[in-house]
């Protein structure tokens, strides 16, 4: 029932001078998980205050289940809202948080305890019902929001930031539960986040975000391995950039010249004229040896200038011959040291191209 | 560049006791950094540094010199404190450059260093602006760059990154470190990030409950840590419960929930004793299809992830545990819901633990 539909939304700020929402089309479907990403001030929060009905958008129209909302009050909405700062009512023990929203309904005393009930068995609490939200950490007070979310019994669900607050531990623990429970109960979850390995772990699909629009809407892994924007590619995990042009472009592919002539083949399909671009390749795609292999493709020397340990892989710095640094991905079981001879290889099926942005790749890469 | 030790520093809070009998040794222009989930002491150990806090008991030298008693101000330290606020009314530039100035720094040096340090954080072009008019993310940022900019012998960071967006904070993150030791200075980085804590530091503390449970170097923590639950903190790790059914030369046969048996390199375990086997996500293998060997583990996926590199997959094996699995995503794309799998246990990559006194939940409570 409930899928929401943004049609021509927009919103300004302080006089008109700053636009949080720039003509927004959005379709979600029933039942899906769907994450808006984007950096802070793209308007993500804003577009989520205006499906809720806090800030009425100055123009376009809000659908929820077909129906026109626009004039619907707040209240009215029948939507629950999971906030980054956790907003629970202080003198009331978990279980009275979580029967709030039964009690407000005049649902009566048994059937109300059988809800709470049902939903602390839900989503695992295991703490006492008789606590006070500040007897419980972090986490734990987070998922009494969210049951409390759960127990007025709406099908949409809009979830500002929910785990922002939260340690890094936790915070990965939560982000599967808040999947799992959107899935078993049905309902359509809407999700605003800046951390890209969220949005990429729990979402069916991502919309991203910058400057008040809608960049792209796609799947994690359509917007992860085909990005058709170079902001994408850049926001939705790492991605090494160089600037260069076309040489040769045939049905296969391209042959593109980077900097000091070093030519790299692709696989991206030939819509591309003899023109400038910008090749981007992931970090985990480079593949790195100390001795040319003949199977490799795309082979350019460098020297490894920097690494970063994060545990089973290694993120290697490697300044190539030609002067341009790229980051790499690679299994910490081989360990190159600083000022290590390298050969990189730029396997073709993995390199992306993007036509050169009119205002240049230094801007389009631009955060805030 | 400066070195620091602690010798059995204790402070308490009313009952609580938050930093327990620590003992610290941080060597000259080492990054050093305190990882621990939120309530371990991390923010108070580093205050007992600054002297914004005084220890109970212990001592604490810079350079062999006692400073129990030397106001922080006097301690000559940069700090990036949560909360610890900029000057208001003093633009971002004025707040950077502040310290060399009042330092007696050359101004055309001084110069040089407000430039460099603002483009790192990427905060160049808001030089002239205040720090209300900034998020609290920039705001963050100009108190990391007045930090590094002071000159100061030790750097002082409590979470420094904390305030930013995820994008961002990795972009810092892979900065923060060259920045750092370009300056010089000792720095003692405080955080519950284990991945900011492993690509910055070149050695780690790992905080639980006020105590140092393991001091090394990232790949020693991560190859080798010493507790259940160092690993669980600093590793994506399964734990399974198990009795020890054999030890012979080669290792050991531990028997999980239901009967499953699992090949280890380990022997320092008895015959019979309870014990814990521990694998990280990523050291897993699985098959999708099953396969008959003699230490094969069969199950269904239950769940998966995509992480952009990797996919996570979450498995419920035969014998009703769960297992998850870290696999590159070129070869975690052949995985789907519902499929039928085979898991093995690589016995090089198990490590195995005596069975905790506690219970095994309570070592891997990380709040």
């Amino acid at each position: 029932m409930p899928d929401v539909k943004l049609v021509n939304i927009s919103k300004r700020y302080g006089k008109g001078r700053i636009i949080a929402a720039d003509k927004v089309n959005l379709e979600i479907k029933d039942g899906e998980y769907f994450t808006i990403l984007g950096p802070s001030g793209c308007g993500k929060s804003t577009l989520l205050k205006i499906i809720a009905g806090i800030v009425k958008p100055d123009e376009g129209e809000v659908y929820v289940g077909g129906k026109l909302i626009n004039d619907v009050p707040i209240e009215e909405r029948h939507i629950a809202m999971v906030f980054q700062n956790i907003l629970l009512f202080p003198h009331m023990n978990v279980e009275e948080n979580i029967g709030y929203a039964p009690r407000v309904k005049g649902i009566e005393r048994e059937r109300r305890a059988k809800i709470v009930e049902e939903i602390v068995s839900m989503l695992k609490l295991t703490l006492r019902s008789t606590a006070f939200p500040d007897e419980l950490s972090r986490g734990a007070q987070q998922k009494v929001s969210l049951a409390r979310a759960i127990a007025s019994e709406t099908n949409l669900f809009l979830l500002d930031e929910p785990l922002s607050a939260l340690d890094s531990r936790v915070r990965l623990e939560l982000r599967y539960e808040l999947r799992r429970l959107v899935k078993e109960l049905g309902v359509t979850a809407i999700h605003v986040t800046h951390d890209q390995e969220e949005a990429m772990s729990i979402s069916d699909r991502i919309a991203i975000m910058k400057h008040g629009k809608i960049i792209e809407v796609g799947s994690p892994v359509e917007l992860y391995l085909g990005p058709q924007t170079i902001f994408t590619a850049h926001f939705l995990g790492k991605m090494n950039f160089m600037e260069g042009v076309v040489i040769e472009s045939s049905g296969g592919g391209c042959v593109v010249e980077v900097s000091g002539g070093v030519r790299i083949r692709t696989k991206a399909k030939g819509r591309f004229a003899r023109e400038r671009v910008v090749l981007a390749i992931r970090p985990e795609f480079i593949k790195l040896s100390q001795t040319i292999n003949e199977n490799n493709k795309n082979v350019i020397e460098g020297r490894i200038i920097e690494k970063f340990y994060t545990g089973s892989y290694i993120y290697y710095k490697v300044k190539l011959e030609n002067g341009i640094e790229v980051l790499t991905l690679t299994e910490a079981e081989k360990m190159y040291k600083d000022g290590d001879k390298i050969y990189a290889s730029f396997p073709p099926e993995y390199v992306i191209l993007f036509k050169y942005p009119e205002e240049g790749l230094e801007k389009e890469l631009s955060l805030e | 560049m400066i070195n620091i030790k602690l010798i059995g520093v204790t402070k308490r809070f009313g009952t609580i006791t938050a930093v327990d009998n620590i003992d610290l040794n941080v060597e000259r222009g080492e990054f050093f950094t305190i990882l621990g989930p939120t309530g371990a002491g991390k923010t108070t150990t580093l205050k007992l540094i600054a002297g914004l806090l005084k220890p109970d008991e212990g001592e604490i030298y810079f350079d062999g010199q006692l400073v129990n008693d030397v106001p922080p101000e006097e301690r000559d330290i940069g700090f990036v404190f949560q909360g610890y606020a900029l000057f208001p009314h003093m633009t971002v530039w004025e707040n950077v450059t502040y310290g060399p100035l009042v330092r007696g720094m050359d101004p055309e040096k001084v110069e040089r260093i407000g430039r460099e340090i603002l483009s790192k954080v990427h905060l160049l072009e808001r030089a002239d602006s205040y720090p209300h008019e900034l998020s609290g993310g920039m705001q963050q940022r100009v108190a990391l760059a007045r930090a590094l900019a002071s000159g100061s012998k030790l750097l002082l960071l409590d979470e420094p990154l904390s305030a930013l967006d995820a994008r961002l904070r990795e972009e810092l993150r892979f900065e923060l470190r060259n920045i750092v030791k370009e300056t010089g200075a000792t720095a003692i980085q405080v955080t519950h990030d284990k991945y900011e804590a492993l690509q910055l530091s070149d050695r780690i503390a790992i905080l639980r409950k006020g105590k140092v449970v393991q001091v090394d170097t990232p790949v020693n923590l991560f190859t080798k840590p010493n507790s259940i639950f160092v690993a669980n903190f600093i590793c994506d790790m399964n734990f399974f419960e198990g009795i020890v059914k054999k030890v012979d030369e080669e290792g050991s046969i531990i028997q999980l929930r239901g009967g499953l048996l699992v090949k280890t390199l380990d022997r320092t375990h008895k015959f019979g004793e309870r014990v814990v086997v521990a694998i990280r996500f990523e050291d897993v293998e699985i098959k999708p299809e099953e396969v008959e060997h003699p230490y094969s583990i069969y199950g269904k996926v239950e769940r998966i992830s995509f992480l952009g590199p990797f996919i996570r997959i979450e498995a419920l094996l035969d014998n009703g545990e769960e297992v998850s699995v870290k696999l590159p995503a070129t070869i975690g794309y052949r995985f789907e819901l519902g499929d039928r799998i085979t898991v093995n246990f690589e016995p090089t990559k198990i490590i195995v633990y005596s069975y905790p006194r506690a219970g095994l939940a309570e070592e891997l409570i990380v709040e």
